[in-house]
């Protein structure tokens, strides 16, 4: 009966809908509308943070340090409903300018789209998921920044697409590798292992192009897990303008590449507040002994990472418009893994960390946050301690 | 399955309407929920299109809503259907543009919505967060709500 009612009432409704339809002067059209929107085909956004950091040391003084680590301006455009460019520039501790992605994205459909330019190599989460507001306390996870260095961005080429009937994303690209030498000196180290090797597209050399590959997994609700993949030679100056019949170039340029293979595994979960990631990166080189030859690196053969953090907003149940993210994050690295034959493993490349602190949302897209971080290496006597906070934004 | 829901479009003159964008996609979803009927046009206004339901074999009435939201940069495309009760019984994403923020398709995050007559939905709070999709799942929550506050013109 109480439909029947309801029926008559929308049917009613349809019809006087239909006159205020014919008495309104101005014809509403909903496409028109929706394109008036879409009209405005730039768009502009952005994320940063500002920290304050400070280390803790016994019978001693030290400096705090306040620093604006990142302020990014992302812009968008859309040439048409397939073709869309998208470009973040970076302004980084004030000074040091960057772009930080630069790319043309063509969609042919769901499942296809063909993207060009300077691209965030897709691995582990913070790399592509790096935006203050997305990731619990002030500094993103070590691992992600000295196993995987973040932000990891290269000029390149691919396709992506989306599966959403199983739910399943998938990324392949062709793009260009680390410097690993810049002709007097070896650029990847056993110290910060690949970071000082990004050429961040910036009149960036390739000797040969490497792959990049992820999928990513996202048909169960609040889950999401993604297979990374990353295979490639590092690129050397030593191959600028290289006398193929001088033996002895040859063999020096050969030595100063290596080989990079990374495998990288991450989840992340969430529900009713709680929210788990974790994360596992491994990665092989290959050539370290001619490379630490040549260079006097200490490049390890075997790198390790991996990291897991829980989290939970405990005014999840609460009214309130806020949310406060207790978290603790524990994280082991070792850029020594395995080392050559012969070489001595760096104990100090074996650390263990602990981070835990909060995060205060006050909207959004804006956090407050606050954390201790714990660290130790095998060869440290005493725990580092260092006691963080900032502000992050995105919009 | 052959596509069996016949499509009655009063307003002529807006010939790009969502339906018609997604009739196929939008057709199968109506059929498989609510079997064989027609969709007539009830309102369009805010960016939402609302089309009454009217079932061929039963008296099974529903409301299906048309609507365009954005992500961070990208507009997507959804359709939602309500039935008698005011309860949404499914959402669907049409066309989903951006390469961020594509998690909002999955079907178990969106059961959230389902067979809550009444509800404001709030993200965070009684809608899981999503990772990956922080701009596009709170702007759904939100055009959602602003759907659901629309049809309260039926019910109150």
């Amino acid at each position: 009966m109480k439909r029947k009612v309801l029926l008559f009432v929308l049917i009613l409704t349809i019809n006087l809908a239909a006159v205020k339809g014919q008495e309104s002067t101005e014809p509403q059209n909903l496409s028109s509308e929706i394109l008036a929107k879409k009209e405005s085909k730039l768009e502009f956004g952005g994320y940063g943070q500002v920290d304050f950091s400070k280390q803790l040391l016994e019978n001693r003084a030290t400096n705090a340090s306040l620093d604006v680590s990142r302020v990014i301006l992302g812009m968008g455009y859309s040439f048409s409903s397939k073709t869309s460019f998208f470009s973040e520039v970076e302004y980084e501790h004030v000074k040091e300018l960057y772009v930080e992605q630069a790319f043309i994205n063509h969609s042919f459909n769901d499942f296809l789209n063909l993207r060009a330019g300077l691209i965030l190599i897709p691995m582990g989460i913070i790399n592509e998921y790096h935006e203050p507001t997305t990731f619990n306390g002030v500094n993103r996870p070590t691992v992600d920044n000295i196993i995987v260095p973040t932000t990891w961005r290269e000029i390149g080429i691919g396709l992506t697409g989306r599966f959403q009937g199983p739910g399943i994303k998938y990324q392949a690209y062709l793009v260009n590798g680390f410097s690993g030498y810049d002709g007097t000196k070896g650029l990847i180290n056993g110290e910060k292992f690949l970071r000082d090797g990004r050429q961040k597209g910036a009149k960036s050399i390739m000797t040969s192009p490497d792959l990049s590959v992820k999928i990513d997994y996202y048909g169960v609700s609040g889950l999401k897990i993604g297979i990374s993949g990353y295979f490639g030679k590092t690129e050397s100056a030593l191959y600028k303008n290289l006398d193929l019949s001088n033996v002895t170039s040859v063999a020096r340029a050969d030595s100063s590449i290596l080989g990079v293979s990374m495998a990288g595994l991450d989840v992340r979960y969430n529900r009713s507040g709680l929210s788990l990631r974790g994360e596992l990166i491994l990665s092989l080189m290959i050539n370290t002994t001619q490379y630490n030859a040549l260079t006097g690196n200490d490049v390890g053969r075997s790198i390790r990472g991996m990291y897991a953090e829980i989290a939970y907003n405990v005014l999840q149940k609460t009214d309130s418009e806020y949310s406060l993210t207790p978290f603790f994050r524990y994280e082991n690295y070792d850029t020594h893994f395995k080392v050559d034959p012969g070489a001595t493993e760096q104990e100090k490349y074996q650390v263990n960390e602990f981070v835990f602190g909060i995060g205060w949302k006050l909207a959004e897209g804006a956090v407050l946050k606050a954390d201790m971080q714990l660290a130790k290496s095998a060869a440290d006597a005493t725990i580092r301690k260092t006691v963080n906070a900032g502000i992050g934004v995105w919009f | 399955m052959i596509f069996t829901v016949i499509f009655l479009i009063f307003n002529l003159i807006n010939p790009e309407s969502l339906l018609d964008q997604y009739k196929q996609t939008a057709g199968k979803n109506i059929s498989a929920l609510l079997g064989e009927g027609e969709l007539k046009l009830l309102e369009k206004n805010s960016g939402h299109e609302y089309y009454i339901f009217n079932s061929e074999n039963s008296n099974k009435g529903a409301i299906v809503i048309f609507s365009s939201a954005k992500g961070r940069i990208e507009y997507f495309d959804y359709m939602v259907i309500v039935n008698s009760s005011f309860e949404i019984i499914n959402i669907k994403i049409l066309k989903y543009r951006s390469e961020y923020g594509y998690e909002i398709s999955n079907k178990g995050w969106l059961k959230q919505f389902y067979g809550k007559p009444s509800t404001h939905f709030e993200y965070r709070k009684n809608i899981d967060a999503l990772s990956g999709a922080t701009f596009s799942a709170p702007s759904l929550v939100n055009d959602v709500n602003s759907i659901l506050d629309y049809l309260k013109i039926f019910t109150e």
